[in-house]
């Protein structure tokens, strides 16, 4: 008995000053190595909460001739880039869709029509020039549908007439 | 067992838990890791630098600390705590490698780098380290060569992607930097960075839009990270949209309220754009909650400045230095008020120290650079604004500081390519079109003149000016249609000013006058016109009227500088020392560091009111700031002789003699100074000499009496 009382005193003693306060967990390297890595730049989500679908999708402000679906020469050099992205090495199991869409200016049926051509150029600008299966690009026409930007202003409506490339599988 | 217990209580008592100043410092530690689970980073740096006690400084307070200093910038100093941490994972000791290279220590870095590969083999993360280092050091090839080894040992990191579009993109080889940009969007998991890193590379191909919109998508996926809603927030604010930047970041503090940060850059945004009320508005808001820190305060100081309020702001600005005085900003404002309200020395003290604290911050430079080219010191003033360029090669404001720099050191050549240069990175600036027809008139460069005139626009006033210097250049005489046709577009007074002093150039002057008395009749106010008709009165001898048009000059604009040195001049003239004196000593109150009324007041001093020590000071002042000015070195060569130190004096007037051997009046101080210390046969040949050069009476008097002795 005598012991342990000893033993208990001198554990007291001994004790860092601080256990008399409560203990918060502990910052380890671990932990700094992930704020390091960004996680201290998202709030913590509810575990409830339903996750987002993340979309691996780029936009792209590609020019087309006035009313046209023909690509201007200008855009060239983005479309080699994307076109030596998706046939490159890591990427050739993927599918991915093509999206057009344009501002609000004429009718709906025409935009539609309009964003679904000039998604069809792209494509077929892919498929001509790069090693890439007809299969694994499709094509879609949104039109004025899911606008980025105001209709209102020049420059809003020069957001709203892009194409986006989506990853699909 | 009740004995026991006794002891057991009396330990207890005695240990910290009652011992206060140990709890502060615990509680510190407490609050400290709080502050810091909330991510607010600023306070719990601040209270973790106050622990003292050794024993709670162990590897989490480090840890804390090294993570607090790097979230706010502080590299160098989380670098030390993160070392004091003694890190054992690979992937902190990795991350203590970057921050060696981000702060520039490319050495240290590779070194870590080397010891890491040794310790730990070759693993993805160190290849990557490799890979960035290699970067560092512009060896692409080296550095793609590395990425791809980090790829053979994991493909699922797209961190090395990112590297080889890097390497690519400061090759200046686009297609396939975008190439990798896009790979790495597509085949990331968590995408966060790739879309940062696609997103910049669009900002430096100017693809404003694609940046934007591939932000937003990255948003759209993870609508509440921080870093993503700062991107977006920097994009919206170099594309001027402050309204868009304002919405985001209200959003992003919606979120992270205690995100100091984010609360600067709205108050920064509110200034830039100039919603004044907004921005003071918002410093109100957090002064509450960081009334110890030093920002609040220069922001608070920013915003009187704006508002053109040098008082306060010079209040507020102190009060940032006071806490933190090794602020580069703070000192780099508190330069910049000093400098409007003209007392150039303190400014450079405080643009100097700015330098000191941060080498990089162009904007000192840049300011150091113009207060060394209004004091004619060119090549100083190049030195800063060269390497400006070094860090910055398109910046306008160097180019053409380094443009008027080589200009007025006679490198007209080197001037033009500079002026050039800035016309391609902003073809909007009208100086620049002012500046090439200043050089291309220098050089008698007709239709280079006639090029850069043309490109002035035509409600710029000077424009007039520089058509007339060209009229002269060309020598075109039937120049009274143009000149009738100004008249008759703009008969306002600077129109009458401008053709006036065309025709005083011209040497006609009963013209010259008419015009100018026209001006007058428009605009009695206009402090030029009085000036220069001083000038007219002053080349006919009419030295009385000419005081009295100089006397109106300062009435009217009582900071018109020319104007007391000239009315200075015309007093002594009149030896009208008293009001000679009086007249450079109210200049000298708006311009306290103008070395020609400093160096002028002690001449006058030294040589008509024998007042050597007023003198002393007043050229002692003059010399610190243009020390190789003859004239003031003369000066002090004078003192030196009438205070019996011939030899002082001797060593100085030899040196501007050489350099200006026709200058009667150094010769002659040379000479009286060569007598004096019994040097007769230099005196004599130095004051011959003098005579020769017709000095005035009664300094010939002065030398003839001397040679005859």
């Amino acid at each position: 008995m005598n012991r342990y009382w000893i033993l208990f005193i001198m554990v007291m003693f001994f004790a860092q000053p601080y256990t008399c306060l409560a203990e918060e967990g502990a910052i380890t390297e671990e932990y700094v190595v992930r704020i390091l890595d960004g996680e201290d730049q998202k709030l913590n989500y509810d575990k409830h909460r339903p996750k987002k679908k993340k979309y691996k999708k780029i936009s792209f402000s590609i020019n087309f001739a006035y009313n046209s679906d023909k690509i201007n020469e200008q855009s060239y050099k983005v479309l080699i880039a994307i076109g030596e992205t998706l046939q490159s090495k890591g990427l050739e199991q993927f599918k991915f869709m093509i999206t057009g869409y344009t501002d609000s200016a004429g009718s709906e049926k025409y935009n539609k029509a309009l964003s679904l051509r000039r998604a069809g150029s792209v494509k077929t600008f892919l498929h001509t020039y790069f090693t890439i299966d007809d299969m694994r690009l499709i094509v879609k026409g949104m039109g004025e549908l899911y606008p980025i930007a105001s209709n209102e202003n020049e420059s809003g409506r020069a957001r709203n007439r892009r194409v986006e490339i989506a990853r699909l599988n | 067992m009740l004995r026991y217990l006794f002891i057991v209580f009396l330990f207890l008592v005695s240990t910290s838990c009652s011992d206060t100043k140990k709890i502060d410092q615990i509680s510190a530690i407490s609050i400290a890791k709080q502050y810091f689970q909330k991510k607010q980073y600023e306070k719990s740096a601040d209270i973790l630098k106050k622990v003292e006690d050794p024993k709670l400084i162990g590897k989490e307070y480090h840890l804390m600390l090294g993570l607090s200093l790097f979230r706010l910038g502080d590299f160098e100093n989380a670098i030390i705590a993160f070392e004091k941490a003694r890190p054992k994972s690979l992937e902190m000791k990795i991350y203590i490698a970057y921050l060696y290279l981000l702060t520039g220590d490319s050495q240290t870095a590779e070194r870590m780098t080397n010891i890491l590969e040794t310790e730990y083999g070759k693993t993805a993360n160190i290849f990557i380290l490799k890979g960035n280092l290699a970067l560092k050091m512009e060896l692409f090839k080296k550095a793609r060569i590395q990425f791809n080894r980090a790829i053979e040992l994991d493909n699922s990191s797209i961190k090395p992607i990112i590297g080889i579009a890097n390497s690519y993109f400061m090759e200046r080889n686009y297609i396939k930097a975008e190439k990798n940009y896009l790979k790495a969007v597509f085949l990331s998991e968590n995408s966060i960075d790739a879309y940062i890193a696609l997103s910049r590379f669009y900002q430096g191909m100017n693809r404003y839009k694609d940046a934007e919109n591939n932000l937003k998508i990255a948003v759209d996926n993870d609508p509440d990270n921080k870093s993503l809603l700062i991107q977006l927030v920097s994009l919206y604010i170099k594309l001027g949209n402050s309204q868009e930047a304002i919405k985001t970041l209200e959003r992003a503090l919606t979120l992270y309220p205690g995100t100091f940060n984010l609360w600067i850059k709205k108050v920064r945004i509110y200034l830039d754009s100039n919603q004044l009320e907004e921005a003071h508005h918002t410093i109100q808001k957090i002064l509450s909650d960081y009334k110890e820190n030093y920002y609040t305060y220069l922001l608070m100081g920013e915003y009187y400045l704006r508002k053109n309020d040098l008082n306060l702001a010079l209040y507020n600005l102190n009060k940032a230095v006071g806490i933190n005085p090794e602020s580069y900003e703070v000192n780099y404002y508190l330069g910049l008020i000093h400098l409007i309200e003209k007392n150039v020395r303190s400014a450079r003290m405080y643009l100097e120290k700015s330098i000191i604290i941060y080498p990089g911050f162009q904007s000192s430079h840049l300011l150091l650079a113009n207060i060394y080219l209004s004091e004619k010191r060119y090549k100083l003033a190049a030195e800063h604004s060269k390497f400006v360029l070094q860090l910055d090669p398109d910046n306008t404001s160097g180019h053409l500081i380094n443009g008027v720099s080589l200009f007025f050191q006679g490198l007209h050549r080197e001037a033009e390519y500079e002026f050039d240069v800035t016309q391609k990175l902003d073809p909007t600036n009208q100086a620049i079109y002012l500046l090439k027809a200043i050089v291309a008139l220098n050089d008698n460069n007709k239709s280079d003149a006639q090029k850069a005139i043309s490109s002035i626009d035509n409600q710029n006033i000077e424009k007039l000016f520089f058509e007339l210097e060209l009229f002269k250049l060309a020598g075109v005489k039937k120049i009274e249609k143009k000149i009738n046709a100004y008249l008759k577009k703009s008969p306002n007074y600077m129109t009458y000013l401008l053709i006036g002093s065309y025709y005083k150039e011209r040497g006609e002057p009963e013209l010259a006058v008419k015009l100018f008395n026209k001006s007058l009749a428009l605009n009695e106010q206009s402090a030029v016109t009085y000036y220069y008709l001083a000038e007219m009165e002053s080349s006919q001898g009419n030295v009385e009227s000419a005081i009295s048009y100089l006397n109106k000059t300062i009435e009217i604009d009582d900071t018109f500088l020319k104007s007391y040195q000239a009315l200075g001049g015309l007093y002594e003239v009149l030896k009208d020392y008293d009001n000679a004196k009086r007249i450079y000593k109210k200049g000298l109150a708006f311009y306290p560091e103008n070395s020609m009324l400093l160096n002028n007041l002690a001449w006058i001093e030294l040589e008509h009111f024998s007042d050597l020590d007023s003198a002393y000071a007043h050229v002692h002042t003059a010399i610190n700031i243009s020390p190789e000015d003859p004239d003031i070195i003369d000066t002090r060569a004078w003192l030196h002789y009438n205070r019996g130190e011939y030899e002082k004096a001797i060593s100085k007037l030899n040196t501007i003699a050489v350099e200006y051997p026709d200058n009667p009046l150094y010769l002659f101080h040379l000479g009286m100074a060569y007598f004096k210390n019994s040097e007769k046969s230099l005196a004599k040949m130095t004051l011959k000499k003098a005579l020769e050069l017709n000095i005035g009476e009664p300094h010939k008097i002065k030398i003839m009496k001397a040679l005859s002795l």
